[in-house]
């Protein structure tokens, strides 16, 4: 892991779509998946993926094949831990509104969000 | 009537051939972009492949070539910022002369007593591929450096009859020049002490060879014509 990121709105983006398939278990993400959610250019997103995947927020890897047969395979992202507590930290500095909301979101996010901050008394 | 129904065909698969020809374009051009856009060639290839599938997946023509569109300009903003990064490196080394080393420069040399005639250190010089001919004492020390110039004005019918240390410049200390000089340091050690011959020696005190005037004044031309070719927008 390197120096400082340099957090920008457009990290912001990026790592809160990350954070947000990772609560929800929606599985990793492919660039233009991830260019539509953040609604970012590809330029923008690749140079953040980029720093994030250097400072080891996140991980890249190939997936086997593409669902489409005959098309070009795409690599798919995912958080790692490190940067789950990063983005974390990150996040509740800089758009406390969005991780609020998800907090107050029904769904799987609430138990992956105790696992990851342990409180007392839950397991 | 026959001539419409082929203009139909044709037009068809000239459209059909365009269709092709904005993702077929797109996916080049964002290749082109991740060679450009990272130095590290490992990071480039996987950009690469990742983005032509990117291009694959972003739906519609147009927008497919924009997207490359985009990825080049980033490409060529990025290549610039580089390059201005490396300027003022380029800058504090913009005496071309930085990466000319005397050792590289260095003639071999041949080691004779002062009382050898020049025919025979010629000869000797030309039996070990040697371009210059170095004076010693007994004791192997050298003296003074065989003047080329002085060797070529000589006709070689006289050249038997005169001793090789006749046509020699006694060795200063000046005209003794560490092999690894380079650059600035070497055209100012050059400039002090102005000779057309220098012994090199490397750190060990052994004799590395005789550095040229000419060469070096050769080396540094070379050198700057390249980088005049290399930026001719910059002259």
């Amino acid at each position: 892991m390197r120096g400082p990121i340099r957090v920008t709105n457009p990290l912001l983006d990026v790592l809160e779509v990350l954070l947000q398939a990772f609560d929800s278990r929606a599985g990793d993400l492919h660039g233009w998946a991830i260019m539509k959610a953040t609604k970012r250019s590809g330029p923008t997103v690749y140079g953040v993926l980029d720093r994030l995947e250097d400072i080891g927020w996140i991980s890249g890897r190939w997936e086997d094949e593409n669902p489409e047969p005959g098309k070009p395979r795409r690599r798919l992202y995912s958080i790692t831990p490190t940067g789950v507590i990063g983005a974390r930290e990150v996040l509740r500095e800089r758009r406390p509104q969005a991780l609020r909301s998800r907090l107050r979101a029904p769904g799987p996010a609430l138990p992956r969000w105790q696992h990851v901050v342990p409180r007392d008394g839950v397991t | 009537m026959i001539a419409g129904i082929l203009l139909g065909i044709v037009t068809g698969l000239v459209a059909n051939e365009l269709c092709e020809f904005g993702p077929w374009c797109a996916r080049r051009l964002v290749r082109w972009s991740a060679f450009r856009r990272y130095p590290d060639p490992g990071r480039a290839e996987m950009r690469a492949e990742e983005l032509t599938a990117l291009i694959n997946d972003r739906p519609g023509n147009l927008f497919k070539l924009i997207t490359a569109v985009c990825f080049a300009a980033e490409a060529i903003i990025v290549c610039g910022r580089r390059a201005i990064a490396r300027k003022p490196d380029v800058g504090r080394g913009s005496n071309p002369a930085i990466s000319v080393l005397s050792r590289r420069l260095a003639r071999k040399a041949i080691l004779v007593p002062a009382d050898t005639p020049l025919a025979e250190a010629i000869r000797r010089a030309d039996e070990n591929r040697a371009r210059a001919v170095v004076i010693v004492n007994q004791d192997d020390q050298a003296i003074g450096i065989v003047n080329e110039t002085a060797v070529m004005a000589t006709p070689e019918q006289r050249r038997p009859w005169i001793e090789a240390g006749a046509l020699a410049r006694a060795l200063e200390p000046s005209l003794v020049l560490p092999a690894d000089l380079a650059g600035t340091a070497l055209l100012d050690a050059i400039r002090q002490a102005p000779a057309s011959e220098y012994l090199l020696v490397e750190p060990s005190g052994q004799v590395c060879g005789v550095l040229a005037a000419r060469d070096v004044d050769l080396a540094f031309a070379r050198r700057v014509t390249r980088r005049r070719r290399a930026r001719p927008s910059r002259d």
